[in-house]
């Protein structure tokens, strides 16, 4: 009992740590005319709500696969939602005609991807190299 | 042959039933094989036809099949990565795991938008910003075929299939390009297939892209292929043709074509000729069996026939029968055979009989005609014999033409101009009445024979001899023409004279003292002449006045003379030499009658220097020499000279 007690304290501690150590970069393509953007327009944007930019390009957001725990970790903080009402939330969005986000596998494949694609948006975390890229938010 | 088949009449129905078997299996077999060859060759035809197809087929699905993967693929999610370079290599393992799971021949290939390569399934040297090849092109938003090219990151060339690929966020953003290979070897192993030489064919280029297992280039063969020539001829060995009909609309202008070597399709064809001649030589056999025994049994009753035909020839005895042993027509035949052997015997019988008669009646007959030619001949004999004495009475002349069928026996008179002949001897009977009987028969005898054979020289017709007269004429039976019938006579005339000088002499040797002399008159005149008399008697004589004038004639004429007529002397003047004497009247002739006396002939006389004679149209000279005395000879002479003279200056 003492043992299992020992493992689920350690276990949570730790998780706790990582989760309010971690600071997520949410990256845009630079042509796009917005600076800044809230966590609303973020989740309204990634639920695709939003699929446009202020001047009418199309925002292509980009996300994290879904095995990622950055992903699970934007999703929970952004989205407010968990991975399966999310996964329950595209299959509806499916049927309805629309495709879930870009998937791209690393930060430097997200970087690229944005910096290359006009309109894009995605999320990193803490990265050297932000080159070609604006940052519109940090989170949390 | 002929002779050969004439000699059995098993040979001749052999030798018909074969021919009309053999002309109808000929027949039958020729259509059949034509008809089997036809359908080989269209079956062969349609097989190649079938072939093309399938490999054509078989080409298209692979490419039409990489098409549609193509598409799918062009949407999977990974293509998203391709803008960032496919930094997390995702896009790469995709392509490795694709050729792995569909075990892909060739090769795939993503390029970005700007047509660096981003990814491939193959592991390509590490060149940076490596180029999308130019012949990769795109078109639209579909696959595209890329013809047999050249590929620069394969050793072997290839097809391929081009498409863009869009962004799944974005229908209109080209994220780049995927690109599948098939290697030609691929394309060209879907050709390979035994027993025929399939070969890819461009329409459009008018090409041979593979001549898969033909080692010729066909460019020559190009324009027989594009116009699907059924038979063609390849390095000089003949070809049959199937040509693919099945289109893609991807690939435009493919077209398979199977060749088969004829020697093949032929060997089929050869196959049924040599099961249809076994199959006639099969059938052959039987057909002769049964049609020997068939004709032996229908010859043997024949023969039957022919034996006993030849042993009651050989032995001639009509009593053999012939065994009777069906009722058909040969059977018929042999009952009819015996029937006539049966009468045959009997005739024969008959015949022996009436031979053996008939011999005797011939020996019978012989002897008769024997007798019968004897009696005739002897008939003839004294008939010859007779008809040569009865010829003495006749004129040899009148003989003849009887006797040779020339003159009828009948009563029938014709008008002739004739000349007569009448002599007599002057004083006969007082002459001879001093003469025995058998002395007055020699010397009459003699002096007609002499004058009958003169007159027949001369050709004279002997009419009657009345005691010592003769009446003789010229002209009929036949004549030399009046002129020279006249001209005869008188000649036969003075012969006679000059014949009787003979007689005289003869006689008077003989003893008898007082010799006769002869007296002649001649005529020419128009007389009757022919048979006078009845049927039972009758005379060839002539008869008339100029007959009566000839005797008149003779009357008056000299001993040893000869007198003839005005006229007759008109048609001998040039030949006779005559003097006219007193005129006379004859009874029954109004005007007196000139009678000429004949001197001689003047052939004779010139010949004996009795005259000088000269006869022509102008001038006449006669010169009488005989009797003539020198000094009137030469007064004569004298006188001639003086006349030549006068003639000579006359002008």
């Amino acid at each position: 009992m003492r043992i299992f007690l020992t493992f689920w304290v350690f276990f949570t501690l730790a998780f706790a740590d990582s989760a309010f150590a971690r600071t997520v970069y949410v990256i845009a393509n630079p042509s796009i005319q917005v600076s800044k953007l809230t966590q609303d327009e973020l989740e309204k944007i990634y639920l695709l709500r939003q699929p446009y930019w202020p001047d009418g390009r199309a925002i292509v957001p980009v996300n994290r696969e879904a095995s990622s725990d950055l992903r699970e970790f934007f999703s929970n903080l952004v989205l407010k939602q968990s991975m399966r009402s999310l996964s329950n939330y595209w299959d509806q969005m499916h049927f309805r005609g629309k495709s879930p986000p870009v998937v791209q596998g690393s930060n430097e494949s997200v970087i690229a991807f944005v910096r290359k694609i006009p309109g894009a948006i995605g999320y990193v975390e803490e990265l050297a190299n932000l080159d070609g890229v604006k940052v519109m938010a940090e989170l949390p | 042959m002929t002779a050969w088949l004439s000699r059995s009449i098993i040979k001749k129905l052999l030798v018909a039933f074969l021919a009309i078997f053999l002309a109808t299996y000929v027949a039958t077999a020729l259509v059949v094989f034509t008809s089997v060859r036809t359908s080989i060759a269209d079956a062969q035809a349609n097989a190649l036809d079938t072939i093309a197809n399938q490999r054509i087929g078989n080409i298209f699905t692979a490419i039409d099949s990489l098409a549609t993967n193509l598409r799918a693929w062009a949407k999977l999610d990974v293509m998203n990565d391709i803008p960032a370079g496919d930094i997390d290599k995702r896009i790469a393992s995709s392509l490795d795991a694709l050729k792995l799971d569909y075990r892909l021949d060739g090769e795939i290939y993503v390029f970005d938008s700007d047509d660096i390569l981003i990814a491939s399934s193959s592991v390509l040297p590490d060149v940076p910003q490596t180029v999308r090849p130019p012949q990769w092109q795109t078109r639209d938003r579909g696959v595209t075929f890329v013809d047999k090219s050249r590929n620069p990151f394969e050793a072997s060339p290839g097809v391929a299939l081009t498409l863009p690929i869009y962004a799944s966020f974005d229908a209109g953003f080209r994220l780049g390009t995927l690109v599948a290979t098939i290697p030609w070897s691929a394309v060209s192993g879907r050709l390979v297939g035994e027993g025929f030489h399939a070969i890819l064919f461009d329409r459009s280029m008018r090409r041979v892209t593979d001549s898969h297992g033909i080692d010729s280039a066909l460019a020559g063969e190009v324009d027989e292929l594009a116009s699907e020539t059924r038979r063609l001829s390849i390095d000089g060995t003949p070809h049959v043709a199937g040509y693919s009909t099945l289109t893609s609309e991807l690939v435009r202008g493919w077209q398979v074509i199977v060749l088969r070597d004829l020697g093949d399709v032929d060997a089929s064809v050869n196959q049924v000729a040599l099961q249809l001649v076994g199959l006639g030589l099969a059938l052959a056999v039987p057909i002769v069996v049964f049609v020997v025994w068939l004709s032996r049994r229908i010859t043997s009753p024949v023969r039957e026939l022919k034996a006993a035909v030849g042993e009651i020839t050989s032995s001639g005895d009509l009593s053999g029968r012939v065994a009777v042993s069906s009722s058909d027509e040969l059977g018929t035949l042999a009952t009819a055979f015996n029937e006539m052997a049966g009468s045959l015997q009997v005739v024969s019988a008959d015949r022996e009989k009436a031979l053996r008669e008939l011999e005797a009646l011939n020996l019978n007959l012989e002897k008769r005609v024997k007798d019968r030619t004897h009696d005739l001949a002897s008939a003839n004999q004294k008939l010859a014999t007779l008809s040569e004495q009865l010829s003495r009475y006749l004129s040899p002349q009148i003989y003849e033409s009887i006797f040779e069928g020339r003159q009828a026996v009948e009563i029938s008179t014709k008008r002739k101009q004739l000349t007569v002949f009448f002599s007599d001897v002057k004083d006969f009977t007082a002459t001879t009445e001093d003469l025995q009987p058998e002395e007055l028969n020699f010397i009459l005898n003699d002096y007609l024979t002499r004058m009958t054979a003169t007159a027949l020289k001369y050709g004279a017709t002997i009419d009657k001899y009345v005691g010592d007269a003769m009446l003789v004429f010229f002209g009929d039976p036949s004549t030399r023409g009046v002129q020279e019938d006249a001209i005869a006579c008188v000649k036969m005339a003075v012969a006679m004279q000059r014949e009787m000088v003979d007689l005289r002499a003869k006689w008077v040797d003989m003893g008898y003292p007082r010799p006769l002399h002869m007296r002649i008159g001649i005529n020419t005149g128009f007389c009757n002449v022919g048979n006078f008399g009845s049927d039972l008697r009758m005379d060839y004589t002539i008869i008339g006045a100029e007959v009566n004038l000839a005797a008149r004639l003779e009357s008056i004429c000299e001993p040893d003379g000869v007198v003839i007529s005005g006229h007759t002397y008109q048609l001998v003047k040039n030949e006779i030499d005559a003097v006219p004497q007193d005129p006379i009247q004859v009874k029954g002739i109004s005007k007196p009658v000139t009678p000429y006396r004949v001197h001689g002939i003047f052939d004779d006389m010139d010949r004996g220097r009795d005259v000088i004679r000269s006869d022509s149209d102008e001038m006449r000279l006669f010169v009488d020499l005989r009797n003539l005395s020198e000094d009137r000879r030469r007064q004569l002479a004298a006188e001639l000279e003086a006349k030549a003279n006068l003639l000579r200056q006359q002008k």
